[in-house]
């Protein structure tokens, strides 16, 4: 059976941002539209832009599919989490452990034909061309295909 | 009568042999992975030291990359001087590190969400194919 990687991906992105499993981790973000794919991110680099989300923000972004056609395929991505600096890690760890329940070892079978996890969780950083902490919580979803 | 030194020295040369052929096996795939990562359109280079520093280094017992470091560390240095940044890893058994060793890799690998990383997403991705690697030299070594 060939991957449909459209449907993967939309299931894993899907999973956060509209599902009622993902309603625990959307209320730890900042409001409705803080959720956003990371395409997105330049038109909110200034902090002066109207509009601009409430954080923290949970930005999606596709990655890399490991593995080689006809063997064991690792469809990744991640959600890359954003808060204020002023604010500490707290809300960010709470984003971060609301995607592991979503996404973690109770979730592995939360997407038909694979094993969904949990496989990189980033260290703090600061993103200067933003002005905001983050982190990187990498999911993988993984099958032969 | 069984000749348990006989024994005993055979499980050395297996494990001898696989170990080597493991080590043969990443060998192949790192070049692959290190090329990739040097031309990695994920962003630009105006000193050229970003993509020529990328590095897929195989450890395992005798091979511990200390001289590889210092090769990257030279190239940033004669690229782009005083952004060369280089820490330490250990392995256990046999195993490959993908790395840089410019100070602003960090930066690179995090900005607008990943938007200009490199060894983040090839990490994402080798996996398997350094899994398949190590086990097909490991087989080539035990036939």
């Amino acid at each position: 059976m060939s991957i449909d990687y459209a449907a993967i991906l939309g299931s894993l992105y899907d999973r956060a941002a509209s599902a009622s499993a993902g309603a625990t981790f959307r209320a730890t973000l900042g409001g409705a539209s803080s959720l956003f794919l990371a395409t997105l991110l330049p038109k909110w680099r200034d902090p002066a832009t109207a509009g601009r989300p409430a954080r923290v923000w949970a930005v999606w972004r596709p990655g890399a599919v490991g593995g080689s056609s006809g063997e064991q395929r690792a469809v990744t991505a991640s959600w890359w989490l954003y808060d204020d600096p002023a604010r500490g890690t707290y809300r960010l760890d709470t984003a971060l452990t609301a995607l592991e329940a979503l996404y973690g070892i109770g979730a592995r079978h939360a997407i038909a034909h694979g094993l969904t996890r949990v496989v990189f969780i980033g260290q703090v950083f600061t993103d200067d061309a933003l002005g905001l902490t983050g982190r990187e919580v990498r999911i993988s979803y993984d099958r032969r295909g | 009568m069984t000749d348990f030194n006989a024994i005993l020295r055979g499980l050395d040369d297996l494990e001898r042999l696989t170990l080597r052929g493991g080590l043969a096996g990443l060998d192949r795939m790192a070049v692959i992975y290190e090329r990739a990562m040097q031309q990695d359109p994920a962003h630009g280079d105006v000193t050229g030291a970003t993509h020529a520093n990328y590095a897929a280094l195989v450890v395992g017992p005798g091979r511990d990359t200390a001289g590889d470091v210092a090769s990257i560390v030279a190239v940033v240095e004669s690229l782009n001087p005083g952004e060369s940044e280089a820490g330490t890893a250990e392995v256990d058994g046999i195993g490959v590190i993908l790395t840089s060793a410019t100070s602003y890799q960090r930066d690179l690998e995090t900005q607008y969400a990943g938007n200009k990383a490199v060894l983040g997403p090839t990490i994402a991705g080798a996996g398997e194919d350094f899994t398949r690697a190590a086990a097909e030299g490991m087989r080539e070594a035990l036939r």
